[in-house]
């Protein structure tokens, strides 16, 4: 049996696997002229969730305490002033050399660094403590629990009054728990290869019959009818975005991809207001390394990369977007017995972006005295990752601490924007 | 069986009904089973593709009147005991996918090739490139797709794939990737529906687990001044916390950090052999091994129990209530429903001890129970990629044809096999696998099944969806074929007037496979 007998649809040899190819010849069609105004730009919210929790300790690193150096004979971070060793920012705190980038957003006070970040749950389960991030359910001993069925990212899209499909957006292949709930969002692998891939003479045809069948399909099945329609709807959007050529150098790999990609988005389409990435490789039960050549130095050295890209892509579109950097936990202030160090609790956040009054080490260091640490082995939590996040949605979205976290009553924040 | 043995179990399943939930508590050994539904004997289609959605990926063409006819117990008989069916031309077009070098001589030949091929202890190897190592990663990936699709044990492959999710390994740390196809085949496989402890205490001693979750590098904490200590290496709780929390009792399971430490001391020197001298293997390393007494879940192991006190703990934690529990929840979520009814769990987790975690018992239990037959189970479970792909293939009656790439085609849905990262293995739920950007995959994988461009796989349309120009026609024959016949009139007038306005049969067909596979009743199950 030749297989491509059976084509039917009139794919030619010469289409291979070429994913969006439609797409690219799509936007190689003069844009539509316009006369009308530019949309009034509004506040954008990007979240990169650091997966696999990474340690805090090494991201901004607490070189004015004694106890750290003990702690991590190996795989500690040198002093400022030394070979490889900890960028000052503060005299107390340093960033870790390999986020040198971002140097120029903490000179700029678009930088400030969260310590003693993190969720009072006391869980130290990778996936437990990240769905109870995203979902905003931490457990906190003496107190009734939230039960939000959706992420909060989500909810912050149902109070901004989202109904664009390109409003919330998760450069991910799968949809993140962040972003699940009833306000439309959508998750994609990437601009480029969002696509039908369907031949070119049989493409609206097919395009406008899932389009109906998904539709009718709400009746028994929401979940999909909806998805498949938003999914639709996104890829008629897309189409109509610009190309862009950014100037800016993303490191290789998805971070970066995924990032240049949002740029693209926020440049592109006044719809986007949140944005979500997430990046993987922090679980460094082993082979951590310090300042270079281990597992977290390259982790490092890709984040600092595609966060300083990121920020010179944006160019003037940076003063209206937030960029929060966040992990599940942090990890044992002690290294362990492979060079590594194992699950803990609290660890950093990094908050950037022209909205943020940077230039300054937020939040509190809780200490690494035997008696400071969290049951006696890890970084204390100081600062509730959902008061930071209430903290981004009053200051910079506009919006109550209420709509995010229902029934939780946000603490003071720290001060950021202030 | 030991009386010891016995009396653990019996103890064990005495303890389970006070977590579980029933008003009444019955002796242990008169416990009910969930009542079973009238209907088991006479299945109508509806009732037989309910069955080969989800104890198995999908029916071929002709099985769903093979099972009506067979019924529901003999048919579960077979497949629970899936020696007893013969499999030899599943075996034959596996062939092309097996690879003749054994885990460690592909180390070692990746070694050799990372140090410009000059150091390749195995003279009889021949030397591989780049691109071999990345052919044998792809042949991996379908030997483990291609019994999913071609099997007739079709309830081990089920099994199969529920156990290398939770027991996921990932193959992207260090020599992990040469050991997934050994995984699974050795030890997932043979143990996917026998006795749980046996293939938790296989997944504790293969390489692929020592690696992905440390334990080979779990050492016993040195005495300050020794060598162990100026070197550095200590305890590495990474596997003992996922064991607990994932393979076992389950995060809510009641055990505590301390518990962790005390699993992780009892399981210092569970490691690997060197691959420069055998084969990758087990390999306790006593001077590894922590000899001081421990402490778990309240049990003792007493100082100097070396090896042993690690098989005893992996068989107490497998015996263990919460981890009946566990276990019970997640198949029940598995066969059931997202959010599986309490009766199922309940019953699930009294099968389980009692049967003293037989898979196949809690398996049938779960099959033969009303919440499985209840109306609202019914396709109410969205496939993940790997069921898409494979239940596509699988109504089309299509096979593997000799290529690699099914596996880039599943990366593209979203679930690379042996790629996921974390230890929990891929999500069950059905939202986690249903956003806009994931059904627009779905629909741009229905167009190249139409169109016959899925790499590494063929079927014969003509010989399945004879060609016919009438539109009724066409979609009468794709609810035969992908719906066994249960496609219903709202649905099947839906895609019927789609069809309307092709005159060409090819092009008639093409467009009702598309629509089918990528459209939104195929992506429920």
């Amino acid at each position: 049996m030749n297989r491509r007998a059976f084509l039917g649809l009139g794919v030619g040899a010469g289409v291979s696997l070429g994913l969006g190819l439609g797409l690219r010849t799509a936007w190689a069609e003069p844009a539509p002229g316009g006369g009308a105004p530019p949309p009034q730009p509004r506040p954008v919210l990007v979240v990169v969730l650091l997966r696999g929790a990474a340690d805090g300790l090494s991201v901004v690193v607490p070189h004015g305490d004694k106890e750290y150096y003990d702690l991590r004979r190996q795989i500690a971070i040198a002093r400022p002033g030394k070979a490889q060793s900890a960028i000052d920012l503060d005299g107390r705190f340093g960033l870790h050399p390999r986020l040198a980038p971002l140097k120029a957003a903490w000179d700029a006070g678009e930088l400030a660094p969260i310590v003693g970040f993190g969720s009072p749950d006391p869980t130290r389960s990778h996936f437990d403590a990240q769905d109870r991030m995203e979902l905003g359910t931490p457990r906190v001993a003496g107190k009734a629990g939230a039960h939000y069925q959706s992420g909060w990212l989500n909810r912050i899209a149902g109070a901004l009054g989202i109904a664009d499909p390109l409003g919330a957006v998760a450069l991910a292949a799968n949809m993140p728990m962040i972003l699940r709930g009833t306000a439309p969002a959508l998750s994609l692998e990437s601009i480029d290869d969002f696509g039908l891939d369907a031949p070119a003479q049989a493409k609206s045809r097919l395009e406008a019959g899932f389009e109906r069948l998904y539709a009718k399909a709400r009746r028994r099945s929401p979940r999909i009818g909806d998805a498949g329609e938003v999914g639709l709807k996104a890829l008629k959007e897309l189409r109509e975005l610009p190309p862009r050529a950014s100037a800016a150098r993303y490191p290789q790999g998805a971070l970066g991809d995924n990032l240049r990609d949002l740029a693209r988005l926020i440049h592109g389409s006044d719809a986007l207001r949140l944005g979500f990435v997430e990046v993987g490789g922090w679980d460094t039960h082993t082979g951590q390394g310090g300042a270079s050549g281990g597992r977290l130095a390259r982790s490092l050295d890709e984040l600092g990369k595609g966060l300083a890209a990121f920020r010179e892509d944006l160019g003037d579109a940076g003063s209206r977007v937030v960029t929060l950097v966040m992990t599940e936990f942090g990890r044992t202030a002690a290294q362990n017995g492979s060079g590594g160090t194992d699950h803990g609790h609290g660890s950093v956040a990094l908050l950037l972006g022209g909205p943020v009054r940077g230039k300054r080490v937020l939040g509190q260091f809780p200490g690494l005295k035997p008696d400071e640490l969290y049951q006696g082995r890890d970084v204390a939590v100081t600062t509730d990752f959902r008061d930071v996040v209430a903290e981004i949605g009053q200051e910079h979205l506009g919006l109550k601490p209420s709509a995010v976290f229902p029934g939780y009553t946000a603490g003071g924040g720290v001060g950021a924007f202030a | 069986m030991s009386s010891w043995r016995h009396a653990t179990w019996l103890i064990a399943a005495t303890l389970t009904l006070g977590c579980g939930g029933s008003a009444s508590v019955p002796a242990a050994h008169q416990v009910p089973v969930e009542p079973a539904s009238a209907q088991l004997e006479a299945l109508d289609a509806q009732a037989a593709r309910h069955v080969l959605s989800r104890f198995a990926f999908g029916p071929r063409p002709g099985e769903v009147e093979a099972l009506k006819r067979e019924g529901l117990n003999a048919w579960l008989d077979r497949q629970l005991h899936p020696e007893r069916i013969a499999d030899a031309e599943t075996e034959r077009r596996l062939q092309p996918y097996l690879s003749s070098l054994s885990p460690a001589q592909q180390l070692r030949a990746f070694r050799a090739l990372k140090k410009g091929g000059t150091a390749n202890p195995d003279t009889d190897l021949p030397e591989l490139s780049r691109k071999d190592f990345r052919d044998l990663a792809a042949r991996a990936q379908l030997l483990e797709l291609g019994r999913f699709i071609e099997s007739d044990r079709q309830l081990q492959e089920v099994m199969t794939d529920f156990w290398s999710n939770h027991f996921n390994v990932y193959a992207r740390k260090g020599p992990v990737r040469f050991l997934t196809s050994d995984y699974v085949e050795h030890t997932l496989r043979p143990h996917a529906l026998g006795k749980f402890e046996d293939l938790l205490l296989a997944t504790a001693k293969h390489p692929a687990m020592l690696i992905y979750l440390d334990n080979a590098k779990s050492f016993k904490a040195g005495a300050p001044g020794t060598q162990a200590a100026k070197r550095n290496k200590g305890l590495n709780e990474n596997y003992a916390r996922e064991l607990l929390e994932l393979h076992t009792l389950g995060v809510d399971g009641g055990y505590t950090q301390q518990d962790v430490i005390e699993v992780a001391r009892v399981l210092t020197g569970w490691s690997v052999t060197r691959p420069q001298e055998d084969e990758l293997g087990f390999k306790f390393r006593a001077r590894q091994h922590d000899d001081a007494a421990k402490t778990v879940l309240g049990t003792q192991f007493p100082a100097g129990g070396g090896q042993a006190e690690g098989e005893k703990l992996i068989r107490m934690l497998a015996r263990h209530p919460a981890t009946a529990r566990h276990l019970a929840r997640k198949l029940c979520a598995r066969f059931v429903g997202d959010d599986p009814p309490a009766a199922c769990v309940d019953s699930a987790a009294q099968t389980y001890m009692q049967s003293q975690g037989d898979i196949a018992e809690v398996v049938r239990s779960i099959a033969s129970g009303a919440s499985f037959w209840a109306a609202e189970a019914r396709g109410s479970k969205i496939k993940s990629p790997l069921e898409l792909v494979v239940s596509a293939v699988r109504a089309a009656d299509g096979h593997l044809d000799g290529g690699v790439g099914l596996g880039r085609t599943l990366a593209e849905l979203g679930q690379p096999l042996f790629l996921y990262a974390a230890p929990t293995g891929y999500p069950e739920r059905g939202d986690a696998w249903m956003g806009p950007g994931q059904a627009l995959s779905r629909m741009r994988f229905g167009i190249q099944f139409a169109a016959g461009r899925v790499d590494g796989i063929s079927y014969e349309p003509d010989r399945v969806l004879p060609l016919v120009d009438d539109p009724a026609q066409v979609t009468a024959n794709i609810d035969q074929v992908f719906f066994a016949g249960t496609l219903g009139r709202d649905s099947a007038s839906d895609l019927e007037e789609e069809l309307k306005g092709l005159s060409n049969a090819k092009q008639l067909r093409a467009h009702a496979v598309a629509f089918a596979v990528g459209g939104p009743e195929f992506q429920r199950q």
